[in-house]
């Protein structure tokens, strides 16, 4: 594993593409942007704007932000995420329309990756309704979807909605009144790797899933 | 011999004209009932359709799997025709990734909060059978086959591609029919 790499601020120089990284580690990245169907991606790929998909490069860590998660209990993002390679998506429980179909989709991640027990992946559903959501709208959005105990949901405060989903829009911000149905991969040490298309198919998750965390136990 | 009076014989003259009259009105009236009968299972079978009481296949663009019918009713993105009292028409634009989150939840709020949180267009008839621009295309209207093949590919009437998370749906001519009925209606 490379050391943890700070986040780069917002319109900074990008290095290029797996530069700093061992041969068979920026071969595993590359791996994933294929398997992602983003062959194209090999170029540096900023990954900022909205609607952009591929590697994160160089890995991100998130803001520091703090989380109330669906059993009442509170944590920070990167606690949440450290140790174990994460799919995040956002999301809040109001939603009936795409919100729906994240949580589908990540029930369909969940029951493909469930025969390969992978005790360091997990699922992390983030409300953007800081008002609205609180940890029993979450527990009954787990409970919508069958989650297991690998599939957790938490909403941070409403400042932090902001903070959170500015940054992983990258330099242009997500809409006021709207949200991502993109899917971010985290390595377990809690870097934004990778971004996935809107609404990814779930065989897609699950796969770069798999080879994220083959690529971090190694 | 008996003779009939005048009265007599002109009523018997106009009696199997009137009683022919009659008949065609009665199958007249009679087919008009059975047409109203299956426009009324049509609507039904529409409104089934729209609001998820009866499943549809679809899935996202590019996805090898169904999402489960309740993901994919159209009910739970755009409103039908009446608007709500106090609710303004929207766009026929749809939000990429349309939510809004705006404090309680709509699933728990019912069918005023769903509204207002919906992300798809009005599915009304003046905005389908009008030329109205759609997602920066020239202005273009539906007609049964533009309507049900946006539902198959996700193409609108001017050749725009709907955003992704509109789903593609395996609908075959009857059930496209119904649904085309409940959406332009009167």
């Amino acid at each position: 594993m490379s050391p943890a790499t700070p986040s780069a601020p917002a319109g900074g120089h990008h290095p290029a593409p797996g530069a700093g990284l061992p041969d068979r580690r920026r071969r595993g990245l590359l791996r994933l942007a294929v398997a992602a169907g983003a062959a194209p991606l090999a170029a540096p790929l900023p990954a900022r704007a909205l609607g952009q998909h591929g590697r994160i490069e160089p890995p991100q860590l998130p803001p520091a932000v703090a989380l109330l998660r669906d059993d009442g209990s509170r944590t920070t993002l990167a606690r949440q995420l450290e140790g174990r390679v994460t799919a995040l998506h956002f999301m809040f429980t109001g939603c009936v329309s795409t919100c729906p179909i994240q949580g589908a989709v990540f029930a369909r991640v969940q029951e493909t990756l469930a025969s390969r027990r992978l005790a360091r992946v997990q699922l992390l559903s983030i409300s953007v309704d800081a008002l609205g959501d609180d940890p029993g709208t979450l527990a009954r959005w787990r409970e919508r979807h069958s989650a297991g105990p690998a599939w957790r949901a938490a909403v941070p405060t409403r400042t932090d909605v902001d903070r959170l989903t500015r940054w992983a829009g990258g330099v242009q911000p997500f809409a006021a009144d709207t949200h991502a149905t993109q899917v971010l991969l985290f390595d377990d040490r809690a870097r934004f790797v990778f971004r996935t298309t809107d609404l990814p198919d779930p065989a897609d998750v699950a796969r770069l899933l798999v080879e994220l965390e083959a690529l971090t136990r190694g | 011999m008996t003779s009939h009076p005048a009265p007599t014989r002109a009523r018997a003259r106009w009696r199997r004209p009137a009683l022919l009259a009659l008949a065609l009105l009665g199958v007249g009236i009679g087919l008009a009932a059975v047409r109203a009968v299956a426009d009324a299972r049509l609507l039904a079978a529409g409104e089934s359709l729209f609001d998820g009481r009866a499943p549809l296949v679809a899935r996202i663009g590019g996805h090898v799997d169904p999402l489960p019918p309740a993901v994919v009713a159209c009910a739970n993105c755009h409103r039908p025709a009446p608007q709500p009292v106090g609710v303004a028409l929207s766009t026929d634009r749809p939000q990429e990734g349309g939510n809004r989150p705006a404090g309680p939840a709509v699933t728990e709020g019912g069918p005023a909060r769903a509204a207002l949180a919906s992300p798809g267009p009005v599915l009304h008839r003046d905005l389908l059978l009008e030329p109205v621009p759609r997602r920066g295309g020239p202005p273009s209207r539906f007609d049964r086959e533009a309507f049900c093949r946006l539902l198959q590919s996700g193409e609108d009437p001017a050749g725009v591609l709907l955003p992704r998370a509109m789903p593609r749906y395996d609908i075959g001519s009857a059930a496209c029919d119904a649904l085309w009925r409940y959406v332009t209606r009167s």
